[in-house]
């Protein structure tokens, strides 16, 4: 038999029953007053948390969700017509500018030794990258903090 | 057939009810599923103010990712990780301690607390148990409300919702080890409180 008194570990899972208890265990609790005691506490406080009053809400939960539901999927439209519209906004004002600044641009670079363009270039691909994964990178950080799931 | 098989088959014409517009499906699930969510939301948010708000949300998040949903879990348990996790983040934003530090030691060497709880042991007579029963219960939910928000969520999905400890560690995300070192602390620090606070009033 078990001398010294079982922890509390061994006494939750004494009351709980998940797994059927050691013989020690069980002659240990017949026979020790105070691991007794601690186990009907502990069995007091389970039985005492089961009959908690369930919460529930002052409101029909599914009708007020199910009465967000169009609204929801209108939003996610609007969402992507906004994409769209950003998009032609953008290949129009770009089409605008080279068609009437296409000369001066192509005149600008004209003067000017290739090895320079390329440089010019390169550096602006990359900056172009980099700024696409940081905004990128910051773009998941925010949907994982706002939409975590 | 078993029941995880029948809530599997439930849940999948659900689900496919839903994709297909179906919002009385949907409604269907939500009702399955509300029980949960409102011990959940809870036991996790302190305020009544914000949790009509959560709870909405969830169910928004629910419905939009629904199609993603592959039925390697119970649709309850997926709504219910969904709900937990949407609380975190709400706890997050508003800065709020998820598990404190709950110091048992302060309070009562453990075995004190026993013998001196057993002058007022409930359990010496049926009269003294009813009546502790009742200032137990009242007791019992002020200290459930004292602990930290996720110690009180293990506590609830595990004694009230009766979920087994992988359901747990799905829901909330932890190692099953983790929730069940949590929830033995939970109801250490529970049990200690509760006698503490009973010894207190009853002198």
């Amino acid at each position: 038999m078990i001398d010294k008194h079982l922890n509390d570990d061994e006494i939750q899972q004494y009351v709980l029953q998940k797994a059927a208890p050691g013989v020690d265990i069980v002659k240990h609790i017949e026979s020790c007053r105070i691991c007794k005691i601690k186990a009907e506490q502990y069995s007091m406080l389970f039985e005492g948390i089961q009959q908690q009053e369930k919460p529930a809400f002052d409101f029909d939960l599914a009708d007020f969700v199910i009465k967000q539901l169009p609204q929801s999927q209108h939003k996610v439209s609007n969402d992507k017509l906004f994409f769209y519209f950003i998009i032609l906004i953008s290949a129009f004002s770009l089409s605008i500018f080279f068609y009437f600044f296409g000369n001066s641009l192509f005149n600008l670079f004209k003067g000017i030794a290739p090895i320079l363009i390329a440089t010019i270039i390169t550096a602006v691909i990359c900056l172009f990258i980099f700024l696409c994964f940081d905004m990128y990178r910051k773009y998941q950080t925010q949907m994982k903090t706002l939409n975590f799931y | 057939m078993n029941n995880q098989n029948k809530n599997n088959l439930t849940d999948q014409i659900l689900v496919e009810k839903v994709l297909r517009s179906d919002t009385n499906a949907f409604k269907v699930i939500i009702k399955n599923t509300e029980g949960l969510v409102t011990q959940i939301v809870s036991k996790m948010i302190p305020g009544g103010e914000d949790r009509k708000d959560i709870a909405q949300d969830i169910y928004l998040k629910a419905f939009q990712k629904l199609g993603s949903f592959k039925f390697e879990s119970k649709l309850s348990t997926w709504i219910g990780q969904i709900a937990y996790n949407t609380c975190i983040n709400h706890l997050a934003k508003k800065k709020l301690l998820l598990i404190e530090n709950h110091n048992d030691e302060d309070k009562s060497d453990d075995e004190t607390l026993v013998i001196m709880n057993e002058k007022n042991n409930p359990f010496n007579s049926e009269t003294e148990k009813i009546i502790f029963n009742k200032e137990l219960s009242e007791i019992l939910k002020r200290e459930i409300d004292k602990l930290s928000p996720v110690y009180r969520t293990l506590i609830t999905l595990y004694h009230n919702e009766e979920l087994n400890y992988s359901e747990i560690a799905e829901i909330t995300g932890l190692p099953e080890g983790t929730v069940k070192s949590y929830l033995f602390r939970a109801r250490k620090t529970l049990r200690n409180n509760l006698l503490f606070t009973y010894k207190k009033e009853a002198l």
